[in-house]
């Protein structure tokens, strides 16, 4: 359901998410336009490893209602991107290297997708 | 300051949208087991960001960039639609995974070089 409650909870986590996000950015990523987006790595691995680790705890919670639209819609949609991953991804073949490009998608795919299994069997193990 | 005023008037409008988009899309879904809610808005927001890069600088850059598109899209979701498929369908995974990032990335480099100057 959409309600301006939800909307609300989902807004607060994206603020706080996408603030992280500049932060880690900031520290990681290089200055220039078309350098290794560490940075941005590093944010789409974290939020895919706590996605995977949050959901299977959710979802045991179904009364606390508003927590997964804040934590995972907000919070971790926020703090993670797509979109600066297609920009560098884009920047980095528009400027010809082709080879960093390919590096930093296949990166991002393996490491972020292997991610989240991580995460789901980190917390089935500590549920023991 | 400035900075962290126009990153959080972005999110605000760009984390809502992406659900209510989502909320959408899976209403009008051509198929189930795929995830064309996130394809959507991840690339969406690719675009906006491929004009964004092109057109803007300072703070709106940043309310658009970082702000809007960065809530509007998400890897996160994207990571946990994927965990999802694997289990059902491992060709659907390798389909989604190389139409999402083709379609985000041509997304940004059509209208980011369209409209660069």
């Amino acid at each position: 359901m959409i309600t301006p409650r939800v909307l609300a909870w989902i807004a607060l986590g994206g603020i706080l998410g996408s603030l992280a996000r500049f932060l880690v950015s900031f520290v990681w990523n290089p200055d220039v336009a078309g350098g290794f987006p560490t940075g941005t790595l590093v944010i789409n691995v974290l939020g895919c490893l706590v996605i995977g680790m949050v959901v299977p705890v959710l979802a045991g919670h179904p009364r606390e209602e508003h927590l997964r639209p804040f934590i995972v819609t907000g919070v971790l949609g926020g703090f993670t991107t797509f979109s600066a991953f297609a920009l560098e991804s884009g920047v980095m073949i528009d400027n010809g290297a082709i080879g960093l490009a390919a590096l930093y998608i296949g990166l991002t795919l393996l490491l972020g997708l292997i991610a989240v299994p991580i995460g789901v069997r980190l917390t089935r193990g500590l549920a023991g | 300051m400035i900075e962290i005023l126009a990153i959080t008037l972005g999110a605000a409008i760009g984390a809502p949208s992406r659900f209510i988009l989502d909320r959408w899309m899976a209403g009008h879904a051509p198929t189930k087991r795929f995830p064309w809610s996130l394809l959507l808005v991840n690339t969406l927001g690719s675009a906006i960001a491929g004009a964004a890069f092109a057109l803007t600088s300072g703070s709106l850059r940043l309310f658009l960039l970082v702000g809007l598109c960065g809530s509007l899209t998400t890897f996160s979701g994207f990571g946990w639609e994927m965990h999802q498929l694997w289990s059902r369908s491992r060709s659907t995974f390798v389909i989604a995974m190389i139409v999402m990032t083709a379609s985000c990335i041509g997304a940004f480099l059509v209208f980011f070089l369209l409209l660069r100057s």
